[in-house]
């Protein structure tokens, strides 16, 4: 005569189990938790006494409300439905590891390709550049002009003469002797204007110089418009050579409209000589 | 080099035409020599002297020293269309008063 305590825990039991008559367990040495665990996979009972019941917490497919019993055979057979079980388990991991097989061969092959399309993207990226700076000239690229349009200044309009003041220097311990060949013109704003400096090599060997120039006041920079002049090319002077550098130049008459440059009348141009890093290649013109 | 926050202070930009080829057998040595003449006698104001200018940039391309341009694209025509004025005159030592239009301006 089974009490009703014992009852109850096997009613109990039963439903945590899934419905299953599984004698082989026994009821104080499974654990139960445990058992939630193992056997959630095959549980389709979903309906409880309580609509939030551990059981619906624990599976894996949350169906609530949905009842869907799942009988074994009720026969003796539990062996057989325990291997069976143990079956559709195996089959079910193995389903759900080739899922994930897959799963992380698509991703492996998504990295790789990745990988492979960025390298190609940097290394491809050298010759992009390249052209896309000569197309645009960004950041001061040298670019080819095959036909140059000439700039059409409009001058009919009041101007005033500027003076420009030529000074030269040396730097760079280049054994030159830099001076120009006037100290300052009276210029007209839109006129071009020649000047000239004289460059001397004192010394017994050719020498490669590179100058540079600089527009004082700093404002009236952006309005000199050097149409040729002998800077940032290197030049090479031979020994004892007295060299003649001109410079066409034309202020733009804009810097008359300026009202930052205020009336404005002097401007100075300096020029730099600079030695060469590049002494080589010494070859008789 | 960084120029761009500072407006009024330009990178040194590279000549229209490029670098003059040097005169290294100084055949228009004379003709610069004439225009500086020029200059001298004319208190060193270029507007008088683009006769010379014009003889020595003839000499540099015929002798291959400079690429070959028609004269009138250096615009020495159209300064001849210009008025010219005196240079506006600005006291050096007049004052600066904050919040009042600049010194030399007209407006």
């Amino acid at each position: 005569m089974i009490s009703r305590f014992t009852k109850q825990i096997l009613t109990n039991h039963y439903i945590l189990n899934g419905g299953k008559l599984s004698y082989s367990n026994s009821i104080y040495s499974r654990n139960l938790i445990g058992s939630f665990n193992n056997n959630n996979k095959n549980i389709h009972l979903k309906s409880t006494s309580t609509p939030l019941s551990l059981h619906t917490l624990y599976s894996n497919n949350n169906e609530p409300f949905q009842i869907n019993r799942y009988f074994s055979s009720n026969s003796s057979n539990n062996n057989n439905n325990n291997s069976q079980e143990e079956k559709n388990n195996q089959s079910y991991e193995q389903e759900r590891k080739q899922r994930v097989h897959e799963k992380n061969k698509s991703t492996a092959m998504w990295v790789l390709t990745s990988i492979v399309g960025i390298l190609g993207l940097s290394y491809a990226a050298v010759p992009l550049y390249r052209v896309f700076c000569r197309v645009t000239g960004y950041g001061g690229t040298v670019r080819e002009e095959t036909d140059q349009e000439h700039k059409k200044r409009n001058l009919e309009r009041k101007l005033y003469p500027l003076t420009v003041t030529f000074t030269a220097s040396t730097a760079n311990k280049i054994p030159w002797t830099f001076k120009p060949s006037q100290s300052s013109i009276e210029v007209l704003p839109g006129e071009a204007v020649l000047a000239s400096y004289r460059a001397t090599n004192n010394t017994d060997k050719p020498i490669i110089g590179v100058a540079t120039y600089n527009i004082t006041p700093m404002k009236a920079g952006s309005y000199f418009t050097k149409i040729q002049c002998f800077c940032f090319d290197e030049q090479r002077i031979n020994a004892h050579e007295s060299l003649e550098l001109p410079v066409l130049f034309v202020v733009e008459p804009e810097i008359l409209d300026d009202k930052n440059l205020g009336g404005i009348t002097d401007i100075t141009l300096s020029y730099t000589f600079f030695k060469s890093n590049d002494q080589g290649e010494l070859e008789e013109i | 080099m960084n120029f761009a926050h500072n407006s009024s202070i330009k990178a040194p930009t590279p000549p229209d035409k490029g670098s003059f080829p040097l005169d290294h057998d100084k055949e228009c040595n004379d003709a610069m020599g004439d225009y500086l003449k020029c200059l001298q006698q004319n208190n060193s104001q270029s507007r008088y002297c683009v006769e010379f200018t014009k003889a020595y940039l003839k000499c540099r391309m015929d002798n291959g020293l400079m690429a070959k341009e028609e004269m009138e694209n250096f615009g020495f025509d159209e300064i001849k269309k210009a008025t010219i004025v005196d240079a506006p005159k600005i006291n050096p030592n007049e004052p600066i008063i904050a919040g009042l239009r600049k010194r030399g301006t007209n407006n």
